[in-house]
């Protein structure tokens, strides 16, 4: 027994050993920036001078903020619209490319391809792509009447946006497709002897099997969407104007999101003690997000493995 | 369409040329959705090559007029290309060469051991898989400017040691599947701990470390927020000075320029992911859990 005891105590030490530094980085790196965080959200820091303690008053007057509120709003919209139009199409596709078909390998190459591009290239493709005067779109719409234009970027900047996302929907199509050949045949083969349409079993077998993937990709698309602020200030912001500094370029209200107002506040406007507040409230609602979805889902949820 | 027999049998008659048809569908449908997806990457060669007129100019055509080579002449001069193409280069690798050997080390701990209070540090790993590093970008920025970091590269080394979560992840997920005697009869040999991750399991984790090293590459290749708020001036990386440098001197932005640019700038992408795209994937999948 003596013995056992002794290896156990030399496994846990191992354990830290190995773990140790990660830890130590774990509290460098996250913990003690986050302690700061809280601490500054409670001060009226700017940058240089000495902070000074104020309460709770940041949080009070962001309340009162109606460019917060309103970008908490713009946020939560885009995040909804921003899942449910990646995800369909994500799944739709991964669908059609789990089918028996020639080439199959090379159709998920060129899908996924650009989910891999850089996000500032992205942008600038796609500010390309839908823009008025040399966008590829006005070129299409030109074609089939000639007083047929639209200025997506400015008319419709979120839909613009969302499209970007929908460009790259790679990621989660790899993993609904690998999702879709990982269901047993034995299961869709005997619903196919039972004279169910295809329609039927994917909505029946297929996508009841996939609950757990496709929750997972909403809880990682509630994070990723909360933190989108390159796209939208770099794609809709106006058009022509020189780049001076990158935050102080204003998106229009609809692409205005809470990051961005994070940003702006610690770095153009110098009030750290604001921004820290605001992204303390932002991340407090993906938390409660994403556990009221949680609940709200779980009793859709197939887990095969409990 | 071995199965005729069992389909005629529901349905008859009907069953063949139905899936057939299908069958044409589904190839139709897919062409036109991969069609959509490379259209944008044709159109950002294309305009790489118009002059800056064409861009502006009302309805706008497929083809530029000529090409303009010197649109990528300009793009390498106009600002220092190649210098911000090194920082860049020279980022990715001080995050990457040193945060694999952490990250295996990380991953062989949580992978072999068995500790109390594992557990509890597994659960905060897995949290920290789902925050988005820029959620802490500015708490961050507060810190390592207390510390004198700020416009270093020391940060990413930092970033790198520290272990992305994702990589630990991997690792920890690829060292669980080595059998017990391989490490049992390595340690009743002398070898310790340590000698049994780099001598035994990392020459048989070739796949894993590429993708790991893929991956992490790419992060900081493609990344903008980070060097565009910890790093200025000629320190920067070359996402950032794209961003800002290709304006002519009344201030507008020289878009074709720009676009060439960007197309060097995807080359490296383009080519790890033809060559690697392998290790790429499989990086991904095994990120959500999923079997292959």
């Amino acid at each position: 027994m003596l013995f056992k005891g002794i290896r156990i105590k030399h496994e846990t030490k191992m354990f830290y050993m190995f773990i140790g530094f990660w830890i130590v980085m774990f509290i460098f790196m996250n913990v003690i920036p986050m302690a700061y965080s809280f601490y500054f959200s409670l001060t009226n820091y700017d940058g240089l001078s000495k902070p000074v303690f104020v309460g709770f008053s940041n949080y009070l007057n962001l309340l009162k903020d109606y460019r917060f509120t309103g970008s908490i709003l713009q946020t939560i919209i885009f995040t909804f619209f921003n899942i449910v139009a990646t995800l369909t199409i994500s799944l739709f596709v991964a669908n059609l490319l789990s089918r028996k078909i020639k080439g199959q390998g090379f159709f998920r190459s060129v899908l996924f391809l650009p989910y891999a591009v850089p996000v500032i290239a992205t942008v600038f493709i796609w500010k390309t792509l839908l823009n008025r005067e040399s966008g590829l779109v006005n070129l299409i719409l030109g074609s089939i009447n000639s007083s047929l234009s639209l200025n997506l970027l400015v008319n419709y900047p979120m839909a613009a946006l969302i499209s970007v996302f929908v460009w790259q929907l790679g990621g989660s199509m790899i993993i609904f497709l690998a999702g879709f050949q990982n269901i047993p045949r034995a299961l869709v083969e005997a619903a196919e002897i039972d004279g169910a349409s295809p329609l039927a079993i994917l909505i029946r077998i297929k996508i009841p099997l996939l609950t757990p993937l496709i929750m997972y990709q909403i809880i990682v698309g509630i994070m990723l969407s909360f933190s989108v602020i390159v796209q939208p200030i770099l794609l809709t912001s106006s058009p022509g104007s020189a780049f001076t500094a990158f935050l102080s370029q204003q998106p229009p209200s609809q692409n205005f999101f809470t990051l961005i107002y994070v940003f702006q506040q610690a770095f153009t406007n110098q009030n750290f003690g604001t921004a820290m507040a605001a992204s303390w409230y932002m991340l407090l609602i993906m938390i409660v997000i994403s556990l009221i979805f949680i609940r709200l889902t779980r009793r859709f949820v197939f887990y095969e493995y409990e | 369409m071995n199965m005729n027999k069992n389909t005629d049998f529901i349905a008859p008659g009907r069953s063949k040329p139905k899936s057939d048809n299908g069958k044409v569908l589904t190839y139709v449908v897919i062409i036109f959705i991969v069609l959509l997806f490379v259209i944008p990457i044709l159109w950002l060669i294309l305009s790489s090559f118009k002059t800056q007129e064409e861009m502006v100019t009302f309805p706008p055509t497929f083809f530029p007029l000529k090409a303009q080579f010197q649109n990528y002449i300009d793009a390498l001069t106009k600002i220092n290309y190649f210098k911000y193409l090194g920082n860049t280069i020279v980022l990715s690798l001080i995050y990457t060469v040193p945060g694999i050997i952490t990250t295996a080390i990380f991953g062989y701990g949580f992978a072999r051991f068995n500790a109390p209070g594992k557990k509890i540090f597994f659960n905060i790993l897995m949290v920290l898989l789902l925050i988005p590093p820029i959620a802490v970008l500015i708490p961050e920025y507060a810190f390592f400017s207390k510390l004198h970091l700020v416009n270093t590269y020391y940060i990413w080394l930092l970033w790198g040691i520290a272990g992305n979560p994702l990589f630990i992840y991997l690792f920890k997920q690829f060292f669980s599947y080595f059998p017990k005697e391989l490490e049992e009869a390595a340690l009743l040999d002398g070898c310790s701990h340590i000698g049994v991750l780099f001598r035994i399991f990392l020459p048989l984790s070739k796949p894993i470390i590429v993708t790991v090293s893929l991956l992490s590459f790419l992060t900081v290749y493609g990344d903008f927020m980070g060097p565009a708020i910890l790093l200025s001036g000629d320190n920067t990386t070359l996402a950032v000075a794209m961003a800002n440098g290709y304006v002519a001197r009344n201030g507008i932005l020289l878009t074709p320029v720009l676009l060439s640019g960007i197309v060097l700038y995807l080359v490296p992408v383009l080519l790890i992911f033809i060559f690697g795209q392998r290790y790429y994937v499989q990086g991904f999948i095994s990120s959500s859990g999923v079997k292959e």
